[in-house]
């Protein structure tokens, strides 16, 4: 059975997400300087990390 | 052209990579490796001492020699590094440092800047030992660098078109793993990457933009006194810090060059101000005071360039948001790591493959 193309949006939605989290987080901390942006900083730059430990994980044998 | 743009700076990068790490935490590590010594506990409130009494203090531990320059970022809470050296206009080998308590003017310390290891790593993570030419070397592998991010964009949708995002074919060769782990970790750590990376070129180019900066426009800020000699400071420093405050408000002293510097105007204090938020911070602006008059003579920003220099370091080292922003560093350092490394793996076993036996991915 052929498999389905994924569509634009599938290959290209995460990774834009992804890109937009890391260059918010990566600025928030710098132009900011709370509690607030700090956290949201810290929370935004680990979204990344965290999806490459959930690929990981569910990847597993 | 991802493949040779890749293997071109490869090994600059795992490089960087190994001796980054560490250096993310080098505040850490040069707080254990020398400790240094606080200052004294004072009432809350209790006001700085006047500069001039931290002058006298280190005047008087060494008589005789020349205050370089000091610094309110360079020690801990409520300490000031003064920089003293037995000649004016020394270069910055011939530097001692002293620590001093802010408020009560006292000799706390005279510690080294760095702990040696973390010295030794950032020489090396900076210029790979080898000076400018190290530097120039860098940059080429930074660029190269980031063409390979950019390329691997390009090739990135083909490849996901046989796999979606993320997901690792574990059913598939061992050759179809690897290239899937090497997609993912590439995609996700994609702005991330590229943005250490640029900031790293940057950051290569620091001394010739410096040296662009003081040959040309600070030379020409100091063209009226380029004749005069060195000047013995009849201005205390708090007059010359006062008078730098109200030409840039809002902003507080980051650290002060003397005249006896061969890093500022041997006729003035040169002031360099810092505002107070982690951005404002790092863009710092410079102000000269006349040490013989107390007059501000010039205070303007510095140029673009050196602003693009000032942005690029915190985005380099992430040392603005805190350990967990430090940890995080860390993480995607680590990640980039493997990239590099599945990048590597790719490419050899590509080279063992017949020609015309594609990647079945």
């Amino acid at each position: 059975m052929r498999r389905r193309l994924p569509s634009n949006w599938q290959t290209w939605g995460w990774p834009a997400i992804l890109a937009v989290l890391t260059l918010a987080g990566l600025f928030m901390a710098l132009l900011g300087g709370g509690d607030l942006s700090r956290t949201a900083s810290w929370m935004a730059l680990g979204t990344p990390v965290a999806v490459i430990a959930w690929k990981l994980y569910a990847s597993r044998p | 052209m991802h493949s040779w743009t890749s293997l071109a700076c490869t090994l600059f990068l795992l490089v960087l990579c190994i001796t980054g790490l560490p250096l993310v935490f080098h505040e850490e590590i040069d707080a254990w490796a020398a400790p240094s010594v606080p200052a004294s506990r004072q009432p809350d409130g209790t006001p700085d001492a006047p500069l001039a009494k931290i002058v006298a203090s280190a005047q008087a531990r060494y008589p005789g020699q020349y205050i370089q320059a000091m610094s309110w970022k360079q020690g801990g809470p409520h300490t000031v590094m003064v920089y003293m050296a037995k000649e004016p206009r020394s270069a910055l080998s011939g530097y001692h440092a002293l620590s001093i308590d802010a408020r009560t003017a006292v000799v706390l310390d005279e510690p080294r800047q760095r702990a040696r290891v973390t010295q030794w790593l950032l020489t090396f993570h900076r210029e790979l030992f080898a000076g400018l030419p190290g530097m120039l070397l860098l940059c080429v592998m930074g660029v190269s660098f980031v063409v390979s991010i950019v390329s691997g964009v390009l090739i990135y949708g083909p490849f996901t078109q046989k796999a979606g995002f993320g997901e690792i074919r574990r059913n598939r060769s061992k050759r179809a793993k690897w290239l899937d782990l090497h997609n993912l970790l590439g995609i996700v750590l994609l702005a991330w990457t590229l943005v250490v990376g640029v900031t790293g070129v940057v950051n290569t180019l620091a001394d010739p933009l410096f040296a662009y900066w003081r040959t040309g426009r600070l030379a020409e800020m100091l063209a009226p006194w380029h004749d005069k000699p060195m000047l013995v400071p009849l201005v205390s420093l708090d007059t010359a810090v006062a008078a730098a405050r109200r030409a840039v408000p809002g902003t507080s002293p980051e650290s002060v060059a003397f005249p006896y510097s061969a890093y500022g105007s041997p006729h003035h204090y040169m002031i360099w101000m810092q505002g107070e938020t982690p951005l404002t911070s790092r863009l710092l602006t410079p102000v000269l005071v006349d040490a013989e008059g107390g007059d501000v003579t010039d205070a303007r920003g510095l140029p673009w360039y050196l602003r693009a220099l000032e942005l690029s370091r915190p985005l380099h080292f992430g040392d603005y948001g805190g350990l967990p922003l430090k940890l995080l560093w860390a993480a995607f350092d680590l990640l980039t790591i493997a990239v590099l490394v599945t990048g590597l793996y790719l490419w050899r076993e590509r080279r063992k493959r017949p020609r015309g036996d594609g990647v079945v991915a």
